[in-house]
């Protein structure tokens, strides 16, 4: 089985080593894992970082935003025949470890998609980002009638089924909904999966401003009208 | 007042000769350089007779002219400002496939690396 760890970043030299350090522990008996960085238009020493690192590099001329890091990176995904895919956080907030734990229901076949809820246990996310991500799971449900505890985490693992199905269109953070839509569409199977979250400065002030949340919004509910592309 | 109607007018004819222009440079289609004629018409006819917005006013129930006008104005810039935004994000969507064909041309792997050394 194959395996691709997939890693959007836009200037995170600061905690990139440590973050790839930590992916490159990981080993499985019979799983062969590859680490793609997907670099969106970084300014900074991402890319060198990577470089040193040795893990493969899909570099975004301009940055184009988590969305279409992703997109990139599923791409790449299908054109390797990848049987499994993870996306992992470069910002340092989510622990290697508990990629092994999202895999499970993925290698177990009792899910396509498996997200990591940073809510399912005493969570320490600050109180202003939880009620932020209360009304997106309620937007999410509205939308998309999936109900999910933390539809923004950015650990996920996606089986070889919706690696081949999930289209992603959106290029900014609206990607989080998103995804929830082509699992609407193609009827996939959700999990979710207790994780750590480490929220660090770093980590919040690498993730999303919480005033972007009324911009997703908007955005979201023109997509919605404006029907399925 | 008549002064001012020709001078509207003149810029109506200006407007509509772009219009015309830019169909025969083929930038426009057929149906747009219609809609645009059309909408310039009805200034042309407002300027010279300002008296039929208030009767189309009165058929949709609406008290004056001036505010036909404007809440047909209002009407026509949201639309205008949606199809911006929808031909906007299109664009933006374009430009990350562009992005994302060049990244996946120039992929970098551990082993291409190695090589380079």
């Amino acid at each position: 089985m194959k395996l691709l760890i997939l890693v959007p970043a836009y200037n995170e030299e600061e905690v990139l080593n440590t973050v790839l350090k930590g992916l490159k522990k990981l080993n499985f008996k019979s799983i062969k894992k590859e680490i793609v960085l997907i670099n969106d238009g970084s300014t900074d020493r991402t890319e060198q970082i990577a470089k040193k690192n040795k893990v493969t590099i899909l570099s975004h001329p301009i940055n184009r935003g988590l969305g279409g890091a992703l997109g990139t990176g599923l791409q790449y995904a299908r054109n390797m025949n990848a049987d499994i895919v993870v996306t992992f956080d470069a910002d340092g907030q989510h622990s290697h470890k508990d990629i092994i734990r999202i895999l499970k229901p993925i290698i177990e076949k009792k899910a396509d998609f498996v997200i990591g809820s940073r809510l399912l246990k005493n969570s320490q996310m600050p109180p202003d980002r939880k009620f932020i991500n209360f009304v997106a799971n309620i937007l999410n449900y509205i939308l998309w009638s999936v109900w999910i505890t933390d539809s923004q985490s950015g650990l996920r693992a996606l089986s070889k089924n919706a690696i081949g199905k999930i289209q992603i269109k959106m290029n900014k953070m609206e990607v989080a909904s998103e995804f929830f839509k082509e699992i609407k569409k193609n009827n996939l199977k959700v999990k979710e999966i207790p994780i750590k979250a480490i929220y660090t400065n770093y980590s919040r002030g690498k993730g999303q401003k919480n005033t972007n949340a009324i911009n997703i919004l908007v955005k979201l509910l023109l997509y919605r009208i404006a029907g399925q592309k | 007042m008549i002064y001012t109607q020709i001078l509207f007018t003149l810029f109506v004819l200006f407007a509509v000769s772009r219009a015309l222009l830019r169909f025969k440079e083929g930038k426009i289609s057929v149906l747009a350089l219609i809609g645009w004629v059309v909408l310039w018409l009805w200034v042309e006819i407002i300027i010279w007779i300002p008296g039929v917005t208030t009767h189309i006013a009165k058929i949709l129930g609406i008290g004056r002219g001036a505010d036909l006008l404007i809440y047909g104005s209002i009407i026509t810039l949201f639309y205008l400002i949606f199809r911006i935004y929808v031909k906007l994000e299109d664009i933006e969507r374009q430009i990350t496939q562009l992005a994302r064909k060049t990244a996946l041309q120039n992929i970098s792997t551990p082993k291409k690396i190695k090589r380079k050394k």
